[in-house]
């Protein structure tokens, strides 16, 4: 087995180079994926580095201005597959001589002040059906989608089967597949729904948001991860955390909230351990 | 009818630890990368060389901030079978290296090499200038 240890931050275009480097090395974390971030690459990596050479740079290849990846691996194996802007999200493969192939997919969704939550799900279908192409494209279903997506595990746009088809139980999810009006829809994992409320976790949710709506959840999942059956295996479950601090100092200001000197959204760390050939 | 011949062959020696230049050149690509905080890599590409099946080792600096530039820094060309002697060439010098000792003391020599230290100074310098500051 091989872990890989994965961070996803949307840093609210803040330059938390310390903090994610902070993370970074209390975590182990050997794949960073960063959304709306506003940060020197080279500042990045030369503090990712400070005490090590263990990081590189984003292949030069990858222009997406969505998400930023940063990996403790050279370009020779994260091979950029798809870099798509418009369809907001960038795609590439972890490809190790001696473990297994993984997909990775870094989206952000466009945000929920600006649209309506079924807009989003549109884009959240769109989105789904390239990654459905494109595993068909790689012949890979190691498949993982990381990212902000501005929905909560629950929103239609993450469960509907003509979208991400994401659901909460892995045992479900290990089927494979379901068939609805003759049509086969692949599952998707998504772990996230166990960490929204605060029963069992540091904090209810990534992203705080309250206003005098009605309906408010005041706390969402925006940030998650999904992952395809196959991987449900080497998905370490007690790996899933959104972090309340970066190992040094807290992301919370009194009262438990995302403290906004930082970002309004909490960091999301996982882990995978990947099989061997 | 078994026939059974003497062993002719001498015993061998299979400790020996003879390293051959793509095992040198790769961890001196190692040491550039963390001496620079991987701003700057180096890459040893192998590849036939003559029809003689000798082989010719590129080291190549790559600036991943600079769109993945390549500078190659020297070539080494082998013959057939023998790391040793293998040609040196950098620039438009050309000389023989004939052991593992004197390729060590060459590389030694061009790494610390002025030309050498200004190509790496200028390509870190201009790794940092090209870096952005992207908004996501």
């Amino acid at each position: 087995m091989q872990s890989l240890n994965f961070l996803f931050w949307n840093t609210n275009r803040k330059p938390l180079i310390k903090e994610i480097a902070n993370i970074a090395k209390h975590n182990n974390i050997d794949v960073i994926l960063l959304a709306e971030h506003n940060l020197n690459d080279v500042d990045l990596l030369l503090e990712l580095n400070s005490e090590s050479a263990d990081y590189h740079l984003p292949n030069p290849i990858f222009q997406s201005n969505r998400i930023k990846v940063f990996t403790k691996f050279s370009n020779n194996f994260i091979i950029p597959v798809a870099d798509e802007s418009e369809n907001r999200f960038t795609c590439f493969k972890i490809k190790f001589p001696i473990i297994e192939e993984l997909l990775v997919f870094g989206v952000h969704l466009p945000d929920n002040r600006n649209n309506q939550n079924v807009s989003i799900g549109s884009h959240a279908g769109r989105i789904a059906r390239r990654i459905k192409e494109l595993e068909k494209e790689q012949n890979l279903t190691n498949t993982i989608v990381v990212g902000d997506f501005n929905m909560n595990p629950s929103d239609v746009g993450m469960v509907d089967a003509e979208s991400f088809h994401a659901i909460m139980d892995s045992e479900i999810a290990k089927k494979e597949s379901r068939m609805v009006s003759s049509k086969e829809y692949d599952y998707f994992y998504n772990p996230m729904w166990s960490l929204h409320g605060d029963i069992g976790n540091n904090v209810a949710g990534s992203y705080f948001y309250k206003n005098a709506e009605l309906v408010n959840y005041h706390w969402n999942v925006f940030d998650q991860v999904l992952l395809r059956p196959s991987l449900i295996d080497n998905f370490e479950k007690d790996s899933l955390k959104l972090l309340d601090s970066d190992g040094k100092k807290s992301l919370l200001k009194k009262g438990g909230l995302p403290n906004e000197k930082y970002s309004d959204h909490l960091p999301l760390i996982f882990t995978l351990n990947l099989d061997l050939k | 009818m078994t026939t059974t011949t003497e062993n002719l062959w001498p015993d061998f020696a299979l400790d020996t630890e003879i390293r051959g230049p793509k095992t040198i050149l790769t961890e001196q690509a190692s040491f550039l990368a963390n001496g620079t905080k991987n701003l700057l890599t180096a890459d040893v590409i192998v590849s036939p060389y003559g029809n003689d099946g000798g082989l010719s080792y590129r080291f190549e600096i790559v600036a991943s901030n600079l769109n993945g530039y390549k500078y190659t820094l020297f070539r080494i060309f082998q013959g057939e079978i023998f790391y040793y002697p293998c040609n040196f060439s950098i620039s438009n010098k050309s000389f023989l290296i004939n052991s593992e000792e004197e390729l060590l003391q060459t590389l030694k020599g061009v790494f610390s090499d002025a030309e050498t230290i200004k190509i790496i100074t200028s390509l870190i310098a201009q790794s940092k200038e090209n870096a952005t500051s992207t908004l996501g």
